[in-house]
């Protein structure tokens, strides 16, 4: 009878426990970063669109606001995984949190592989609390394992960023940049891979 | 420790049942992800020459709603999917769930979950009210690569609408077809394969776009006539093809045991599928 009890009383020690540790746990804020990342419109011209990036409590989902942006499948797949690139990053699994992203491409289609480098960047900067510094931008394309690749149109981009004021511009290490040398007023940084790019993009 | 398993099985049950419990507990109210509770009223004028009713509704929105989906692959053949909206408090944005362990949502497929969100945004001023004061989350569950087409419109109007009004929709009833911005449902392919998809997941009536319950289809068989002639000791024989075309009209219903429903707007399908 008084194992019986005393059985009990652990499991009710026990419980309150981890409903204390769930409730720490959880996170109970709402963080967000928000940057502009550039991007080729149809006319072939660059230009630079806001991303808003926040993690909320949530389930681990990948949350994507799709009033002002149609995605293509390319960009979709980016964006999934440029999530897990991020979570490396962070050396955590996001499962407490939704993360929401928001991407104002004024109605326009958002394709291809150069929004996922900026993404993984974004989630980094919202869990960390870190912001993208304001003078600074990026292109480029991410693997699973992390590295950079080379995008299309970076000469649009470059000079889209330049003119909108931007002072640093990340690109993957085997980018070519037609007419490199005449640039100027925007330093052009070349990374390997996200961690890097992060580096070189957060305060 | 197998002594201990044999003796105290139940309270081991019992202490793994209560700290899953109180960690969930503990969870959501850390978190307050819960939505809270809005009520909206929804009042209805019933203009009688003598007099005015005021009728006074109170709704108050779901948290989230399931609704099963009906498409075609490739092969064409029929395949279900898991529709999933949840709705928190927000300012009427609209999200999509992107998940690596689930098909990808195709361009057309994101134009019809706008298109469907308008067409429950108009449906009454019930949802209205509750759409300016929400965030809507869709997702979807399917064994394919993809997710694209139309066909699901009037299926995700029909979900936001009830999720909007806090109305629960009968399981039994499935349906397919495209949604335009005044809300009339329109024609969609492959009914039959569709049909026979939902059977196996327990769906009694199928709801389909006016014209769709009975199915003309064409069969074209291609039949070889050959002639013989002997002249002399040769034999010369000359075939030719012969195509005849068959048109026959498939019954929906007939073929599937389904109750099948022919409808022509999103509203009617509202009064058919809402619990009462």
């Amino acid at each position: 009878m008084n194992e019986k009890i005393k059985l009990l009383a652990i499991i009710s020690i026990v419980a309150v426990g981890s409903g204390l540790l769930g409730y720490l746990v959880a996170p109970s804020q709402t963080s967000h970063s928000e940057f502009y990342a550039p991007a080729i419109i149809e006319s072939g011209q660059g230009t630079l669109v806001k991303f808003r990036v926040s993690l909320e409590p949530g389930y681990g989902r990948t949350l994507v606001n799709i009033e002002n942006s149609q995605y293509r499948e390319d960009a979709e797949n980016a964006l999934i995984k440029a999530k897990r690139n991020a979570e490396e990053i962070l050396g955590l699994k996001l499962v407490f949190y939704d993360v929401v992203l928001d991407v104002d491409a004024r109605g326009r289609q958002v394709g291809g592989e150069s929004a996922g480098a900026m993404f993984a960047v974004g989630i980094v900067s919202a869990y960390s609390g870190k912001n993208v510094r304001e003078g600074a931008t990026m292109s480029a394309g991410i693997s699973p394992e992390g590295f950079l690749f080379a995008v299309d149109g970076i000469e649009e981009k470059i000079l889209a960023a330049k003119s909108s004021g931007k002072t640093r511009f990340v690109i993957a290490t085997q980018q070519t940049v037609k007419n490199e040398v005449d640039i100027q007023g925007i330093e052009i940084i070349r990374a390997s891979n996200i961690r890097q790019a992060a580096e070189n993009l957060l305060t | 420790m197998e002594n201990l398993v044999r003796e105290h099985g139940g309270y081991i049950l019992i202490a793994i049942l209560a700290v899953a419990l109180a960690f969930t507990f503990g969870y959501e109210s850390g978190s307050q992800a819960a939505p809270s509770k809005t009520i909206y009223v929804q009042e209805t004028l019933n203009d009688t020459p003598q007099q005015q009713v005021v009728q006074t509704v109170i709704t108050t929105p779901l948290e989230k709603i399931s609704m099963l989906l009906a498409g075609i692959d490739q092969e064409k053949k029929g395949r279900t999917a898991t529709l999933e909206v949840e709705r928190r408090n927000g300012t009427g944005r609209i999200f999509l769930n992107f998940d690596e362990k689930q098909p990808l949502i195709g361009n057309e497929t994101q134009t019809s979950i706008k298109n469907a969100v308008h067409v429950a945004q108009n449906f009454n001023p019930a949802t209205q009210d509750a759409l300016s004061e929400s965030d809507l989350f869709y997702s979807f569950k399917a064994n394919t690569m993809e997710v694209e087409g139309g066909s699901a419109g009037a299926a995700m109007a029909l979900a936001t609408i009830a999720l909007l009004q806090g109305k629960k929709l009968d399981k039994t009833i499935a349906i397919t077809g495209t949604v335009n911005a005044a809300g009339e449902i329109g024609k969609v392919g492959g009914i039959l394969e569709k049909a026979k998809a939902l059977k196996t997941k327990g769906v009694k009536t199928f709801l389909v776009p006016e014209g769709e319950a009975i199915q003309e289809t064409t069969i074209v068989n291609d039949i070889e006539k050959c002639t013989e002639e002997t002249i002399g000791v040769a034999t010369y024989k000359s075939c030719k093809l012969e195509r005849n075309i068959q048109t026959i009209f498939v019954n929906v219903s007939n073929e599937t045991e389904l109750n099948v429903i022919e409808i022509a707007s999103v509203m009617n399908a509202f009064e058919k599928m809402v619990e009462k």
